[in-house]
Order: C-alpha cells, then sequence, then structure tokens
C-alpha cells in the first residue's frame, strides 16, 4: 500500500477514540475556565480571564506547584535508584525470587483506601508503629507525623515511593532480563569487577527502561491524588496540597463549587506540564541516535 | 555482591512490602474494635464474619467480572489503537508527526476530575447514551490510557534496528505486514510494560467509575468504598473486602509469573 | 509457593459462591402486580448495616403501596456521594428523592430549583406536627420546607465515669473547670480529650461551642445570615478562639491530633486514654459495635458555660444527619412525596430507635426507650435545650463552611491568632455574599 495513504490508517483508530473520550473533554473544561461556576447550585456565568488572575495571586495554588516538584524530584532521585539497585539485586539466582517479586510487587495492587489506613496507623504519633519503634530506644517518643505542616508531606511521599518501587522494579528485571549474558561473560574475561560490570554494562543497557520509568514517574507526579487527598488532612492547605488535590477540593469537596476556577487551575497544570514535557521531547529527539528511544532524559 | 549483604536487602524491602499485606489479612479477621484499639497487635479472637459479610453483600462477585472485563477491554482497546499509532510515529515520518505527537501527549496532564462533567454529559442519555453501562467506561479508559501507550511503544518501535524492518522489507512485507510480523513482535516488553501499567491504572480507578456507572453494576474499587461508614472507614470489614480483592489477584501474578517475565524477556532484540 | 494455586482456585471458588446470591434487587416484579410504570431513583448514604436495611424496608412497603411504582435504591459512601451528586446536578441528571443534611447545600439548591417546595404537602394530614420543630427548621429556607428529616444528632460532652471518680473529679460545669480536669488528667498521663481532627470537623465542634457560650446563638445566625450588621470577626467570635487555643496550651488534647482519624480518636476513649470526648451522639452505636462493655462508663454532661458569657449552657450543637429532598427536576413528584412519608413512618421512627439513633420525628414513649441508655441521656439534653446551635459547616453555605473547618484547624494548630481566623471568615463571609446575595 501507498505509504501516503497507510500512515493515516494506523493513526485514525487512535485519533477517534483519544478525539472523543480525551480532546472533548479536555476543550470543554478549556472553556469552563472562563467562567465562575459556583455549581450544582447555578449556571456558568462568562467572567473572562478572571480565573487566571485570581490563580496568579493563589499562594496555595503556588505552594501546591512546589509541592509537585518535590514529588517529582523525590520519586525520581529515591524511587528509580531503589527500583533499579532492588531488581539487579533480584536479577542474581536468589531462593524464594517468586516471593520477593510478587511481595514487592504487592503495594501496587493493594487499593490506595487500605494503604491509607494502614500508613495512618504507622504514622500515629505515640501508638503509631514508626513512634512505637523509635520509642525503643528514646522512652516516651512521640512526633506529629501527619500533623506537622513542615514534614507532613514528606512522610506522605515516603508512603508513595514505597507503593511504586515495585512496579518499576519489574519493569526493569524485565530489561536486566533482556541483556545478552555473553556481554557479562566478555566482560569478566576482561577482567572488569562487578561494579564496573554495573557501570559500564547493566546501566547502559537499561537506560532505555530507565527513560520509560522515569517519564511514567514524571507524569505519575505531576498528576499524583489518591494518598496525599486521604492522608494530609491534618495541616493547612498551603502545606498540604498538590495541584490535583487542589482543584479536586475546589470543584467537589464539601461543594465549595468552584468549578471554573477548578478548571482554570487545571488549564495552568496543563501548561505547567506541557513547559516540562516539551522541551524533555525536544532534547531527546535531537539525541535520538544516541537516546534510541527517544522517551526521556 | 556479598551473597548476605544481598539477602539482607532483599529481606529487609520484603519485611516492608509483605507486612501491610499480612495486616491486611489478619485485620480481615479481626474485631473491628480490636483493630480500633490494637492496630498492631496479635488477633485476640478470630472471626470470619468479616469476610461472610463482605460475601454476602453480593456485590464483589459481580464486581470482580465488571472490573476484570472493563480492564480487559480498556486495555485491549488502548493497545490497538495506540500501536499501530506509535509505529506511525516511530517508523512513518508525516508532516505535522511531532505536533500530533505532542497532542497526544497533552492527555496525560489533564487532571482527570476536571473531565468528569464533559465526560458525564457526553456519555449521558443526551450524548452517547452509554451511562450506567459498561461500556462507557471502556472509552474513556482506552482514551486516557493511549498517551503513555503511544509514548512508551513509540520508543520501543524506534529501538529496533532498521535493518530488521529494512530486511523484512525486503522479503516482501508491506508496511502492515512489517509492524504485525516484526515490529510488533519485537517490542513484546514495552507492550508488556504498557499493558501491566494500564491494567493497574484502571484496575485502581475511581472518579470515572463513580461517574459512569449505575452504582448497583459497579467495578471494584467503588465496591470496597461502600464499606466506609458514615463518618470514618470500617476497618476490619473494609480490610476483609480488600483479601477477596487483592490475594486471587496476587495469587495469579504470582503463578503466572514466570510467564509474564518470560513474556517480557522473550522478544527483547538481542545484538 | 507451591501452595498457592490451590489456594488462588479456592478464593476464586469462595468468590462464585458468594455472587452465587443475586443482590437484594428492589426491581424484581412482584407476582401477579401489573408492570411498573413509574420509576423513581433515590440516593443516599445510609451504606451501612442498620439504617441501609430500614430504609430499604420502607421502600419496599412503599412498593407494594404503590405496585406500579418501582424504586430504585442506591447506597453511596459520604464523599463519593458528594461529588456524584454534584456531577449529576450540574449535568441537569439529579436522582428523584435525594439524601441531604439541609441547611446551607440545600438552601443553594432550593434558591436554583433543585429541590421541590414540601411546604404544602407537610401541612396535609399532620405530617409536620410528627417532626421536632428543630429539626424540620434546619430543612426550611425562608420558610420554606424543602426536605424532610429522619435522623436527628446532638454534639454532647462524653466522659468516662469510672475515670472521673478513680481521679476524685466531678464533669465540668463551667469553662474553668475544663481547664483544671486539663491539669487533673495530663498530671495523671491520661488524655483530657480524645480529638482525631484530620477531616477537621471533629475540633469545629469545640469551636462552635465556644464560640455558642461567648456570643450565643442568635450572634451566629446572625452573622450567617447577614442580619443586623453581625459579622464573623466580631469579639465572642475572637474570644471563642482565644479559649480554644488555651485548652491547647492546657494539654487538652493529644500529641498530633490534627493528623488522626476520628476513628483512631475513638478508640483511645474507648481504650481509657481519654477522660473526654466531644461528639456527636452516632458515636454510641460505634461505641457498642467496638467495646459493649464500655456504654455502663459512658455518660454526658451540656458543653460547659464561659465567665460572662451571653451564651446559655443548656444549648445544644446538633443538627440533622439523615433527611429527604425531592428534585426540583422530578416528573412524578406526586409519587415521591409519597415515598418520603413512607420513609418518615413511625414504623422507621421505632426502628430508628432500634438501632440506637435519635429519630428527627417525635418517638412514641415505648420506642424511645429502646435507644441505649447514654443516647437516651444526650436526648433529654437535647429536650433541655433552650435552643438548638446548629453545625457551621451544615448551616453555612459550603465555602464559608470549608473556611470555617480551615481556619478552626488552624487555631488548633497555632498557626493562625484568633483575630487573624475571625478576620479570614469574615472577609470570606463578605465574598460569599457578594456572589450569592441575599435576596
Amino acid at each position: 500500500m501507498n505509504r501516503r495513504l497507510a500512515t493515516p490508517l494506523y493513526l485514525l483508530p487512535a485519533l477517534a477514540v483519544y478525539g472523543l473520550f480525551v480532546l472533548t473533554p479536555i476543550a470543554e473544561s478549556f472553556r469552563l475556565s472562563l467562567f465562575r461556576w459556583p455549581f450544582p447550585s447555578a449556571q456558568p456565568v462568562f467572567c473572562g480571564l478572571r480565573n487566571f488572575a485570581d490563580l496568579l495571586r493563589d499562594a496555595v495554588f503556588w505552594k501546591a506547584c512546589q509541592h509537585n516538584a518535590a514529588l517529582l524530584l523525590m520519586s525520581l532521585a529515591v524511587q528509580l535508584p531503589a527500583a533499579i539497585a532492588l531488581a539487579v539485586l533480584l536479577h542474581y539466582p536468589t531462593r524464594g525470587r517468586t516471593l520477593f517479586r510478587t511481595a514487592f510487587f504487592a503495594p501496587m495492587v493493594m487499593p490506595t483506601a487500605a494503604i491509607a489506613v494502614l500508613w495512618q496507623f504507622i504514622y500515629a504519633p505515640e501508638q503509631g508503629l514508626l513512634s512505637r519503634l523509635i520509642a525503643l530506644v528514646r522512652p516516651g517518643f512521640a512526633y506529629p507525623w501527619l500533623a506537622d505542616p513542615r514534614t507532613t508531606l514528606l512522610w506522605i511521599f515516603v508512603t508513595i515511593c514505597w507503593r511504586y518501587i515495585g512496579f518499576h522494579m519489574v519493569l526493569y528485571m524485565a530489561a536486566l532480563g533482556a541483556i545478552p549474558e555473553e556481554l557479562y561473560e566478555a566482560a569478566r574475561l576482561d577482567g572488569a569487577g562487578e561494579w564496573q560490570a554495573c557501570r559500564y554494562i547493566t546501566l547502559p543497557m537499561l537506560r532505555p527502561m530507565i527513560g520509560i520509568s522515569a517519564t511514567l514517574s514524571i507524569i505519575g507526579s505531576l498528576k499524583y491524588f489518591d494518598l496525599v487527598y486521604l492522608m494530609a488532612g491534618g495541616v493547612p492547605e498551603e502545606s498540604r496540597e498538590l495541584m490535583a488535590t487542589y482543584i479536586y477540593r475546589l470543584a467537589f469537596d464539601e461543594y465549595q463549587g468552584r468549578f471554573g476556577y477548578g478548571s482554570a487551575a487545571a488549564v495552568m497544570l496543563f501548561v505547567i506540564a506541557l513547559l516540562v514535557i516539551v522541551p524533555l521531547q525536544a532534547r531527546s529527539r535531537r539525541r535520538s541516535p544516541d537516546n534510541p528511544t527517544g522517551t526521556a532524559p | 555482591m556479598k551473597r548476605s549483604l544481598r539477602y539482607a536487602v532483599l529481606l529487609c524491602f520484603l519485611v516492608l512490602t509483605a507486612y501491610p499485606l499480612l495486616w491486611m489479612a489478619l485485620a480481615a479477621v479481626r474485631l473491628e474494635g480490636d483493630v480500633q484499639q490494637n492496630p498492631f497487635g496479635i488477633p485476640t479472637q478470630v472471626t470470619l464474619a468479616n469476610l461472610a459479610a463482605v460475601l454476602r453483600s453480593g456485590i464483589f462477585g459481580k464486581a470482580y467480572l465488571n472490573s476484570l472485563l472493563v480492564c480487559a477491554a480498556g486495555v485491549a482497546a488502548a493497545l490497538a489503537c495506540g500501536a499501530p499509532a506509535a509505529f506511525a510515529f516511530a517508523r512513518l515520518p508525516f508532516r505535522g508527526s511531532q505536533a500530533l505527537f505532542l497532542t497526544f501527549l497533552l492527555g496525560m496532564m489533564i487532571p482527570v476530575h476536571v473531565t468528569l462533567i464533559p465526560l458525564n454529559r457526553l456519555l449521558g442519555s443526551a450524548g452517547l447514551g452509554l451511562k450506567g453501562t459498561l461500556w462507557a467506561l471502556i472509552g474513556p479508559y482506552a482514551g486516557f490510557a493511549l498517551p503513555v501507550t503511544i509514548l512508551i511503544l513509540r520508543g520501543a518501535f524506534e529501538a529496533i534496528p532498521r535493518d530488521l524492518l529494512d530486511a523484512a522489507r525486503m522479503d516482501g512485507c508491506g508496511h502492515w505486514g512489517t509492524f504485525r510480523h516484526v515490529a510488533l513482535p519485537l517490542a513484546r516488553p514495552a507492550i508488556a510494560t504498557v499493558v501491566i501499567f494500564n491494567f493497574l491504572s484502571m484496575w485502581n480507578e475511581f472518579a470515572f467509575a463513580l461517574t459512569l456507572l449505575d452504582p448497583r453494576n459497579p467495578t471494584l474499587p467503588i465496591a470496597i468504598a461502600r464499606f466506609k461508614g458514615e463518618h470514618d472507614i470500617e476497618i476490619a470489614r473494609t480490610c476483609a473486602a480488600l483479601c477477596v480483592v487483592v490475594l486471587p489477584l496476587l495469587a495469579v501474578y504470582c503463578a503466572a509469573q514466570r510467564h509474564i517475565i518470560r513474556g517480557l524477556t522473550a522478544g527483547a532484540v538481542k545484538e | 509457593m507451591r501452595t498457592l494455586p490451590p489456594l488462588a482456585c479456592a478464593s476464586v471458588a469462595a468468590l462464585l459462591l458468594g455472587c452465587g446470591k443475586p443482590p437484594a434487587d428492589t426491581a424484581s416484579p412482584k407476582a401477579g402486580a401489573p408492570p411498573a410504570t413509574i420509576t423513581l431513583s433515590f440516593w443516599h448514604i445510609m451504606n451501612y448495616s442498620g439504617p441501609e436495611e430500614i430504609l430499604a424496608e420502607a421502600v419496599q412497603r412503599f412498593e407494594h403501596a404503590y405496585p406500579d411504582t418501582r424504586v430504585e435504591i442506591q447506597a453511596f459512601e459520604n464523599d463519593a456521594y458528594k461529588t456524584k451528586l454534584a456531577i449529576e446536578m450540574a449535568s441537569g441528571t439529579p436522582p428523584d428523592i435525594l439524601f441531604t443534611w439541609g441547611g446551607g447545600p440545600l438552601a443553594q439548591f432550593a434558591a436554583s430549583g433543585h429541590v421541590a417546595d414540601l411546604t404544602e404537602a407537610l401541612s396535609r394530614d399532620g405530617w409536620r406536627d410528627r417532626f421536632i420543630d428543630q429539626a424540620l427548621g434546619i430543612c426550611t429556607v425562608r420558610g420554606r420546607v424543602f426536605a424532610v428529616p429522619l435522623d436527628l444528632s446532638a454534639v454532647v460532652l462524653w466522659y468516662n465515669r469510672e475515670l472521673m471518680q478513680a481521679h476524685g473529679v466531678k464533669p465540668p460545669e463551667t469553662y474553668d473547670d475544663l481547664l483544671d480536669l486539663c491539669g487533673v488528667f495530663h498530671r495523671a498521663r491520661i488524655t483530657p480529650f480524645a480529638l482525631g481532627n484530620m477531616k477537621q470537623w471533629p475540633g469545629a465542634f469545640y469551636f462552635i461551642y465556644l464560640a455558642n457560650r461567648c456570643g450565643g446563638t442568635e450572634l451566629f445566625l446572625d452573622a450567617a445570615d447577614g442580619r443586623g450588621g453581625a459579622t464573623f470577626d466580631a469579639s465572642p467570635f475572637v474570644e471563642a478562639g482565644e479559649r480554644l487555643q488555651r485548652l491547647v496550651q492546657a494539654h487538652a488534647f493529644p500529641v498530633g491530633f490534627n493528623g488522626v482519624d476520628v476513628g483512631m480518636a475513638r478508640s483511645r476513649f474507648l481504650q481509657e486514654d481519654a477522660a473526654m470526648y466531644l461528639m456527636g451522639t452516632w458515636m454510641v452505636a460505634r461505641a457498642q459495635a467496638e467495646k459493649a462493655d464500655f456504654l455502663a462508663k459512658l455518660d454526658c454532661v451540656p458543653f460547659p458555660g464561659v465567665p460572662g458569657g451571653k451564651g446559655s449552657s443548656r444549648t445544644v450543637v446538633g443538627g440533622v444527619n439523615c433527611g429527604f429532598a425531592v428534585a426540583g427536576r422530578c416528573p412524578h413528584p406526586e409519587r415521591a412525596i409519597e415515598l418520603l412519608r413512607f420513609l418518615t413512618a413511625p414504623e422507621v421512627v421505632e426502628a430508628w430507635c432500634r438501632i440506637g439513633r435519635i429519630p428527627a420525628l417525635r418517638p412514641t414513649p415505648e420506642a424511645e426507650a429502646l435507644l441505649p441508655e447514654p443516647t437516651a441521656k444526650a436526648l433529654a439534653l437535647l429536650k433541655a435545650a433552650d435552643a438548638l446551635q446548629p453545625y457551621y459547616d451544615q448551616y453555612l453555605t459550603p465555602r464559608l463552611a470549608a473556611e470555617h473547618k480551615k481556619t478552626t484547624q488552624g487555631l488548633f494548630a497555632g498557626t493562625l491568632t484568633p483575630a487573624e481566623a475571625a478576620a479570614r471568615m469574615a472577609a470570606c463571609a463578605r465574598e460569599a455574599g457578594q456572589e450569592h446575595p441575599p435576596p
């Protein structure tokens, strides 16, 4: 078949589904961002760019952006290396590998509701697991893990990383399995030690997967919602919101009903994400001979 | 690296991840007051009442089936639409390719909650009229899974050595043949990644399911939420519900793991 | 690991057995009955055993009386319900009969025609007279009734009688008693008050009570409705904030209470780690389920007054925890109102007492005797009350309610001064007043 005729056929199904179920709602929320809508009790009223003007002065929103950035950094700096390390460790012949792999993956299939309940017990100020463990060395220890505005989000981020490490580990295990054994044999013959093999064979061979996993982390942390919404109620809003939780609270929580304003915040989030993703994409495209997956840094 | 050190690290992490599961399973057979008042203690009394209440509610069998159906259909639809598109982006250069690709990425950047009202209208009786049926979920699930699917698969298709594709072309394969018989099998690890990722996102998805489904015919996350009380969560019962939901899934994952991992690696290009 | 596949099979089998039984399906046509021609959708959030069955039975009785009508009941979880209802209302497809707490949100729905006026219907057959006036008042907007309440709740100061006796103290009668008790229990390494304020409403009770004792119920109502120049930065509101912070400084609450969920706070009280607990009457049912023998030690008093305060210490904070409204768009309002009659029928009221909850309709003495002892005591306080102070988050417009909960949590955390919190409330009320000008 002629290529010029064929290309649209490859794209058409995706475009149809995507256009109908994703682009239309997005376009609608862009439109609503220009309205004042104390819904559900009233009709939307056009207000031009006023929502955006308000948003620029909204301290909570900008704090929320910073929190997203912190989550992003943390998932790249902690979650990814840990996932790689665990995958490498498990790649050695290991007794009970199935057990390890299943258990590591378990937090990922555990529904968020259960995770939130359990970790609230773990983080309970006095009788929580964490406080009790510390009390073994420092009797009488108590700490408001989820009520200290400076650190609450940090502890929740720890929970988030804990949850996702197993998933990323599975990705890396798959990639490790694809590295030809001969490379390592050749390295051993050349007298390379274990660390060197890791540095010069494993990591470079993992690079495409690192790209994928980093991209998933970046997007995931920009849109993150669940555990923060469920666990961060104990601190003032400027210390607890992520962009997505703030948008939800504006629109739905306790019928705050500022749907137009929430949509405007979503548009901002969208623009910010775009500003992060587009340069990354462009850069990886330029480097494409070097970075064949062209996915992410 | 030292064997003992390696096992020590692995065991540490095992405790971190397996303990919650164990806790959940234990809480499921404890009395509510017991869990609330001594969450980390040894059960004083074992009861099957929570599990019985969950199974008796009768909704979980249906919800399980619904979740499996919707997730399978959503994953399949995302793959069926996304893979050819990713192939086009990777291997069939056309004008506006980069811009269109970015358009596809846009979907990843919108928080789902602001799309609920527009989607509700689109699928409601004034629009497609699918609301309340399982069909209503498949479209949005597939649509919102497309960006990640295309992003990952494009990378995988680009990583396939040019020679292999050219060789296929020489052997008389058209584009479609090259795509079906060469590119797709070679991209198996990426496809498996996409499938796992999409499946898990859909499996845990709450907002769309709440908006678009008939609550009497729900998916699992909605069914689980029913066990939250008026003012706070009923832990023992929720955990029992979660056990019913999670343990079979984990068991399947555990049993099928060898095949999954083999599937993940079998098609990889070995240069 | 070899045992896992059989285990998986077993659990799947168990699951399938479990789902063999279809869920209670109200839609099944009764033999010999004419086919249903009217369908009513009914959403509520009483999604747990007890209330859920009572409502389902009431609906069955209704369907029996009106064979041509089918009711589709859907029970949601609280948060899910709020989201779902907002989306459906915005899309113009609300359920025919909807659950409501009355107050501010109901007033907004009423102002925009989302809910039907029930005043006429209530005046027929003495229906109106069966309700407790204050409960109906929360469902009333400018003299018109838009919902019928079924559940009434009151917040009282619960205390552990044995702990009080063991430490030789009496339950508090004044604010200063409260401070003294805090000292006594703190020295004895017992938390004076159990509190888990992560969701923000449990802590709000302290502010509501203190503001009520300082300024009286009328001041709040005036400030909320923008009458007589009353505002939320009036001095009693500031004083309430100060008194609240003085309690915090007196170690009234456990460490990190702002980050603790309400369930954990209740356990603390039930485990006798805490002496007092300011909570709604619904707490009794959970206490009974979790630690039945505790009920013998459970007692309650009204929240103490403050020296020189305008409010009476007999006023009780309370409100409607479950009410029903008919959607403005409902195509069969007459039939829907008929369903409301069944939902508030004497049988339902009696069953409500039997599960230990206070009905918003006057129960018969026999029905009232079914209430557990602590609940009956709280009800006595409610009956003796000279006024009912509504929950702020129920009475105010949603946005102001959210601001109230946020600022109160800030007062607890010490991140806001009482004057700042009051100023924020007043500013928010002004803004909200501009958005929804009072007619």
